[in-house]
């Protein structure tokens, strides 16, 4: 990053103060979802202006939530006792209870939803929570698990179904795939443990933009800066932690954060227009810290439109965290950095990635209305085959056997646990 | 006498298009006189993706091998692949019409075309028939002509394809203008190379793991019973190496051919070995485990697929010759260890005959050496009635080539 750049983000620090008194509302979806949110509200309570609020259509388990805000959807669709994992009644109950979501989202600045997929009510009714979120003019993020291989094809292509939605209705929509989730960092790797996992992540998710807009630093960014960062819908998300400690603090953190289990795919496929990165660092936290990791940061992941904050929390001592999330533009072909070190690899100059491409392969379908689909089937495709962790075979047609797309890595579908270090 | 027949062999795989440029002597002989293999472009998974690439390479190849023999080549045959491919096992049967109940040469024409009739659904292409053995009144017998019975029947393993996509193969091939004078898929290829006569008959399994593809075929009583193509090679267990240790795509591939290993190091679990081992920046330590378990679940994972592909067919006592195990991928440490244990049964790499160029002798040619062998032997007898075997005494190992690529 040059310091022309630095000198755009600082005079963009003008809008709000930390303490304007943003509204922040997080909002669990579903059993899953609403679980999640329920810890977060008992871990995350020191958030002054954070309100929580959980939504289902399964009442005793609202009844059970240590939160005060809830919603019952879909009285009449499910008489209060849950969707029994129909994806379509999870939408009636929200569709029909829009009104009371309405209510519920009084004017909030920034949404996170939180929910499950695979289920009913997550998958059904969070791509209309989002709707509505939206509709209000809020930033709407939502943070969404996808349920493990191992529980079927089923679940899989509803959870692919409602992911489609909710990317629609959502500015950024962040999937958290349980398989993913098994391969966290440390030696244990139970079902449970990933869950808790899954709920981290969310956390340090919603911290990281949080603490962009809340706490002083080094370059701060207001909340219509943070706005302005995500400007398509329906895309695909790039997020990621890193964190790194010592003397090597900045090149350690970039270390970890490109072993971060949820930037999968390999180098050259990590990519995005628009990149949010949030620096945090103890005392020591310099200007070099931060040119650096930019640097780095837009090089390996481009970013045409960048915003960064750096911040200075005391009680990090002498370790930074690097926190990134990146949006990239439907429809748009781009071209990759260029700058990788070890030599391009072959198929990056064979195919230089691109839509264009894929409209070649399916040439073979008829070609008599290629034409005519080629729109809409683009758009099909890209929702149906992005954040798949498919890595080199991004851009071919799924390979399906038995409901398992064997192109994405056996070790992931099966739940084998691979240590980096 | 006329001039000599001069064919191409033509494999154009995921990894590599390899052309054999072969002449077809009148005392039926085959003379290897050229060669060439080039990088592969614009294909994955055995598929075209990018048909101009894909085209430009094959052309490069063929100009060579062409070049390399010093004569041009008459037609060419082509070996597919891809996941389009799809089989079944069609029957037909035919009453014995003579009055005196001897099986005449028309009986035969009329239970294969009963066989062969079958519609194939809108834009499928028939790709090979592969004969299987006829029954007449429910016994096998090899050559029925003028035996007595009543019901002649007869199967086919019958393999059919995509239209466009094996028009866009043909296509690159006319391009270059050449005509393809035969197509057969790649697994039939590769057990011509590797699977010899007698372990036909005892009845085998080859796997050919390719970089895109694994194609596989399967023998019982001396025929193919049934082939099968796994959209599964070389290039996932790289995938899941780059993806599963975050390295580029370019590291996987050699830390794969470096040290990847399906077997297991009990002695020392905490192993480990540099990703690039140049001191430079960036180079980091990798633990074998790791590297161990990501290529052992994508290759049992592999394994297990073709076995549920192949379901009731596979039957060990069926199968004495054992797993025959070919293909680039096929080098990976412990592909045949991994295999015997998830077949249960024996299972080695297979070796091509040794009237082959020593430089030519490696797992990734066999599919376009047995593809020349198929050739040869489609030439020299109608397809038909070619019997698998003695086929190989027919060929004398000539070989002038120079070697490149």
């Amino acid at each position: 990053m040059t310091p022309d750049n630095f000198s755009i983000s600082n005079k963009m620090f003008s809008g709000k103060s930390p303490d304007s008194g943003m509204r922040v509302q997080i909002i669990g979806v579903g059993g899953a979802g609403a679980n999640v949110v329920d810890c977060l509200s008992l871990e995350m309570n020191s958030y002054g202006n954070i309100s929580f609020g959980v939504i289902n259509t399964d009442r005793s388990a609202l009844e059970n939530s240590p939160i005060n805000d809830t919603c019952l959807i879909g009285r009449n669709v499910t008489r209060g006792l849950g969707t029994g994992g129909e994806m379509e009644l999870g939408f009636k109950a929200a569709d029909q209870d829009r009104e009371n979501l309405r209510n519920m989202l009084a004017n909030p600045d920034i949404v996170f939803i939180v929910t499950g997929l695979g289920g009913g009510t997550g998958t059904g009714a969070a791509p209309v929570v989002a709707e509505v979120a939206s509709s209000t003019d809020a930033l709407v993020i939502s943070y969404a698990t996808l349920p493990f291989t191992f529980e079927g094809g089923r679940k899989k292509t509803l959870a692919d179904e409602g992911l489609a939605l909710l990317r629609k209705s959502s500015d950024a929509v962040i999937p958290l795939p349980n398989d993913i989730l098994l391969q966290g960092d440390d030696g244990d790797s139970s079902v449970l443990k990933a869950f808790a996992q899954g709920k981290d992540w969310v956390r340090t998710g919603i911290e990281a933009i949080l603490s962009l807009v809340h706490k002083t630093g080094l370059c701060n960014i207001d909340y219509s800066t943070l706005r302005n960062a995500f400007v398509e819908r329906g895309g695909k998300t790039l997020f990621g932690v890193g964190m790194g400690s010592g003397q090597n603090a900045s090149s350690n953190a970039l270390e970890s954060l490109m072993l971060c289990p949820l930037l999968r795919t390999p180098e050259n496929s990590l990519k995005a227009d628009n990149l949010i990165v949030n620096i945090t660092g103890g005392p020591s936290l310099g200007m070099t810290d931060v040119n650096e990791i930019m640097t780095f940061l837009r090089g390996k992941l481009g970013g045409d439109n960048t915003v960064f904050g750096a911040v200075i929390d005391e009680n990090c001592g002498d370790s930074i965290e690097i926190f990134i999330l990146g949006t990239t533009n439907l429809n748009h072909s781009r071209t990759l950095p260029t700058e990788s070190q070890s030599g391009t690899s072959p198929t990056n100059d064979i195919f230089p990635a691109s839509s264009k491409k894929n409209s070649k392969a399916r040439s073979k379908s008829d070609r008599g209305q290629e034409e005519v689909l080629s729109n809409t089937q683009k758009e099909f495709d890209f929702l149906g085959n992005i954040d798949e962790g498919r890595g080199y075979f991004d851009q071919t047609d799924k390979n399906l056997f038995n409901g398992e797309d064997l192109d994405i890595p056996t070790y992931l579908r099966r739940g084998i646990k691979i240590s980096l270090k | 006498m006329s001039r000599n027949k001069i064919i191409g062999a033509v494999e154009i795989g995921t990894s590599k298009v390899v052309v054999l440029v072969a002449e077809l002597t009148s005392d039926q002989s085959v003379n290897l006189i050229g060669y060439a293999k080039k990088t592969s472009a614009g294909i994955k998974k055995g598929e075209i993706i990018d048909f101009s690439s894909a085209s430009k390479v094959t052309h490069a190849a063929i100009a060579e091998a062409e070049k390399n023999a010093g004569v041009n080549i008459d037609s060419i045959y082509l070996s597919l692949t891809g996941g389009h491919l799809e089989g079944t096992f069609n029957r037909g049967s035919a009453h014995v019409s003579s009055h005196d109940g001897r099986v005449a040469e028309q009986d035969l024409t009329r239970a294969i075309e009963d066989a062969k009739s079958k519609r194939l659904p809108d834009k499928r292409l028939y790709v090979n028939h592969i004969r299987n053995p006829y029954l007449l009144d429910q016994r096998v017998v090899e050559s029925p002509v003028g035996m007595q019975g009543d019901n002649l029947e007869v199967g086919f393993w019958t393999v059919h394809g995509d239209e466009s996509t094996i028009g866009n193969y043909l296509h690159i091939v006319n391009g270059f203008g050449l005509d393809v004078d035969d197509l057969i898929i790649s697994s039939i290829c590769s057990g011509e190379a590797v699977v010899f006569p007698a372990m036909k008959d005892s009845g085998a399994l080859v796997i050919d793991i390719g970089r895109g593809t694994t194609d596989y075929a399967l023998y019982r009583n001396g025929y193919i019973i049934k082939t099968g193509v796994v959209c599964v090679g070389g290039d996932h267990f790289t995938n899941d190496l780059s993806m599963g240790l975050r390295i580029s795509p370019r590291e996987a591939e050699d830390l794969k051919k470096k040290e990847g290993t399906l077997i297991e190091d009990d002695m020392s679990p905490k192993a480990k070995v540099w990703l690039r081992g140049d001191f430079s920046i960036g180079d980091r330590e990798i633990l074998s485990d790791s590297i161990y378990q990501i290529l052992k679940a994508r290759s049992t994972e592999l394994f297990n697929t073709i076995k549920s592909d192949l379901g009731e067919l596979f039957n060990p006592s069926d199968i004495a010759g054992g797993i025959v195990l070919t293909g680039g991928g096929s080098l990976l440490r412990g592909i045949p260890e991994n295999s015997a244990e998830i077949f249960e049964m024996q299972s080695e790499l297979g070796y091509l005959p040794n009237w082959v160029d020593e430089s030519l002798r490696t797992p990734e040619n066999s599919t376009a050496l047995g593809l020349l062998l198929y050739a040869a032997r489609h030439n020299y007898s109608s397809p038909d009635t070619a019997s698998n075997r003695g086929l190989l005494s027919l060929i004398r190992g000539i070989f002038n080539s120079q070697k490149t690529g």
